[in-house]
């Protein structure tokens, strides 16, 4: 991938022709979290590269949390899905993008919306400087860099220099049409660049020594569903579904239909959590799993069993949002090294 | 295409195959055509939508014939408050049907149970549409009692023809003294000497109960799980692989099945729940 060396000058230009072209939202300091908004001219470009990864999700972005997707018996009219650039998501978003990707975007019925939304979307992603105790990337066999594709750009913050990798054609063009002083990198940059991203990705790693999750926990995952973790972690949990709905590696929705006169609805494509009972209901009431232990653990083994043998990796990027998000404090790493117990 | 658009379908013909299953006769705006075992999602306008397996033949393109069990919101309120004329919303056809090529020159041994007998009727028709095709076809179907029988003029002509062997069998017949058939769950009846398990197939739908039992004796007659094809149930709302409800282990049932194979599901609880 080209890689090419720029000043904080060249990002702000950047910034500025995406948002002469497109709506461009950036991250944020927001209290303890770091939230989104609109670009304004006089924002920092190197606050936003540095900032720590946005709280929500990216999936908004993709597949809104409500969403009329049909009308009858009028057929609704095609959606409009304006150009949107995001900046300043990081690595782990990059990698939700992969499986919302591989779902959302199949052969036979694609979604439609999503298709729209997914063309019209430009990514600068930004390597992780900064790490917090929430993050555990690497337990998932990621890091807190691009490794995966699904950016159009991504920025390395690299002392006073910044490292733009193209990841896409559309990267180029938005380079060329910003007409940036794109330098070439020397061999010496592109050393230090690997040995910060060492540095930050062993960081990850340290963190996350004590929950000792293994390389391969789709193994335990499968074999010990009667892991003690499931029913402990149930006591806990209150199905709020906050930790489904915080993470874009979760696409779970329900159609729900709004009746408008006669014979007439619009329907709504609306988020969902399988952490809620009503989720896997079927007629009579009947659930295959009414015990919030099994959810927990249905939840877990989607992530770290069936996605693993659908696709060959794990539904859980380590983005850690989940665990922000859960008022009952519980952490999915602590499932994670109960069910190697 | 929208996955989740509805095409109108003018409702035809209302048929009452017994006091809790009816069949609805549907004529779509634009034919959807269907292989036998894939199904449909059926809508309510403004009430809701539901998952079912046509019933008739798939060679016929512009009707379909769905045949409900009334169990709930969407099913309750087509039998009490829907009626000839109406338009109902259908979208499809999902999933994976029959593999009516792998079935070719094989015995065919079908067993169902209840509002199972919808998709496995649709599976007869395509079968008998080509029946030199197959080595032969053996179908065993229950019922709670005599009443409870759905598709009572097919299942007669069946019974008569020479072109595939039925085997009725009634859970109890207690209140029923006329019938004069065999009485007890269709497992009972599943026993058949003369089947070719060895290089035959089989085919179960029915309530979840009775899946169960009735993959429990096959495999104890000596079918292999990759020979016997289910027609799951779970809960569905996208139809279209993408909203994660019906999943079973890595599968959703609205993309790899309706019809699996039990190879596939005997590793994964909650395949019969
Ligand atoms: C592939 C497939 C094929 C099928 N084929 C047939 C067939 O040919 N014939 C037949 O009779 N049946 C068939 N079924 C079963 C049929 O789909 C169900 O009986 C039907 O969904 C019942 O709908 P209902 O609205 O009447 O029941 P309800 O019990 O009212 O609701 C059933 C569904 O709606 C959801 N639901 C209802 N209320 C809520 C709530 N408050 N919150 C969240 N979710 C809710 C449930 O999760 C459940 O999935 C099939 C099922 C599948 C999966
Ligand atoms: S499960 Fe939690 S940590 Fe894993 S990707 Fe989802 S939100 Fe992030
Ligand atoms: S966020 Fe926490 S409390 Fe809420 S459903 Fe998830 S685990 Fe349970
Ligand atoms: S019904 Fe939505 S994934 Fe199967």
């Amino acid at each position: 991938m080209d890689q090419y060396k720029v000043t904080a000058g060249e990002i702000n230009r950047l910034l500025k022709s995406q948002a002469e072209k497109s709506r461009l939202i950036i991250p944020i300091e927001e209290g303890e979290q770091v939230e989104l908004k609109e670009f304004r001219e006089n924002d920092n470009p190197s606050l936003i590269v540095d900032s720590f990864r946005p709280y929500d999700p990216l999936k908004t972005f993709l597949m809104s949390p409500f969403e009329e997707v049909a009308t009858f018996p009028e057929k609704m009219s095609e959606i409009e899905a304006p150009n949107l650039t995001l900046f300043g998501f990081k690595a782990c978003s990059t990698n939700h993008i992969r499986l919302l990707d591989e779902i959302m975007l199949d052969d036979e019925w694609p979604d439609v919306f999503y298709r729209k939304r997914r063309e019209n979307l430009f990514i600068i992603s930004c390597d992780c400087v900064e790490v917090r105790d929430t993050c555990f990337c690497t337990e998932v066999g990621l890091k807190p860099y691009p490794t995966t594709g699904n950016f159009d750009l991504n920025i390395s913050h690299l002392n006073d220099q910044f490292i733009i990798t193209v990841g896409s054609e559309e990267g180029h063009r938005a380079l060329a049409e910003a007409s940036l002083n794109l330098q070439e990198i020397s061999d010496e940059i592109r050393e230090n660049l690997q040995e910060q991203r060492q540095e930050i990705t062993e960081r990850v790693k340290n963190q996350n020594d004590d929950y000792g999750i293994d390389e391969k926990i789709h193994e335990p995952v499968r074999e010990n569903r009667d892991a003690g973790v499931f029913a402990e972690k149930a006591e806990d949990c209150v199905e709020c579904g906050g930790c489904n709905l915080v993470c874009s590696s979760c696409y779970c929705f329900y159609l729900a239909d709004r009746e408008v006169g006669e014979e007439a609805f619009r329907r709504f494509r609306v988020w969902d959590s399988c952490q809620y009972n009503a989720y896997a209901r079927l007629a009579g009431d009947e659930t295959p799993r009414p015990m919030l232990m099994q959810r927990i653990r249905h939840r877990i083994a989607h992530k770290f069993d069936y996605l693993k043998e659908s696709f060959d990796y794990y539904g859980c990027v380590g983005c850690g949002r989940c665990i922000s998000a859960c008022p009952a404090d519980i952490d999915i790493r602590e499932l994670l090294q109960g069910v190697q117990k | 295409m929208n996955p989740y658009q509805p095409v109108p379908a003018e409702l035809v013909e209302i048929i009452e195959e017994s006091p809790t299953i009816t069949t609805y006769r549907l004529s779509p705006e634009k034919p959807i055509p269907f292989a036998t075992g894939q199904f449909v999602e059926l809508c309510v306008p403004g009430v809701g939508e539901a998952p079912f397996t046509p019933s008739s033949s798939p060679l016929v393109k512009e009707e379909m014939e769905i045949s409900i069990m009334h169990v709930g919101e969407v099913t309750n309120h087509l039998k009490e408050k829907t009626q000839v004329g109406d338009v109902l919303g259908v979208r499809g056809p999902y999933g994976e049907g029959y593999p009516l090529e792998e079935f070719k020159g094989k015995d065919v041994y079908i067993a169902g149970g209840g509002v199972g007998l919808a998709p496995l009727r649709s599976l007869i028709y395509a079968l008998l549409a080509d029946i030199d095709s197959y080595k032969n076809v053996r179908v065993k179907f229950g019922a709670r009692n005599p009443e409870a029988i759905i598709y009572k003029d097919e299942v007669e002509k069946w019974l008569k023809g020479d072109e595939l062997e039925l085997q009725l069998t009634v859970d109890s017949a207690e209140d029923y003294p006329d019938w004069d058939g065999e009485e007890g769950v269709v497992t009972t009846i599943m026993e058949d000497p003369d089947a070719d398990i060895e290089s035959g197939v089989s085919v179960v739908c029915g309530p979840p109960i009775m899946m169960k039992f009735a993959t429990l004796k096959l495999l104890d007659m000596g079918y292999d799980p990759d020979q016997i094809y289910l027609s799951m149930e779970k809960n569905m709302s996208c139809g279209v692989g993408k909203c994660g409800h019906c999943g079973i282990g890595p599968y959703y049932v609205c993309k790899h099945g309706p019809v699996m194979t039990y190879d596939k599901l005997e590793d994964y609880d909650e395949v019969f729940d």
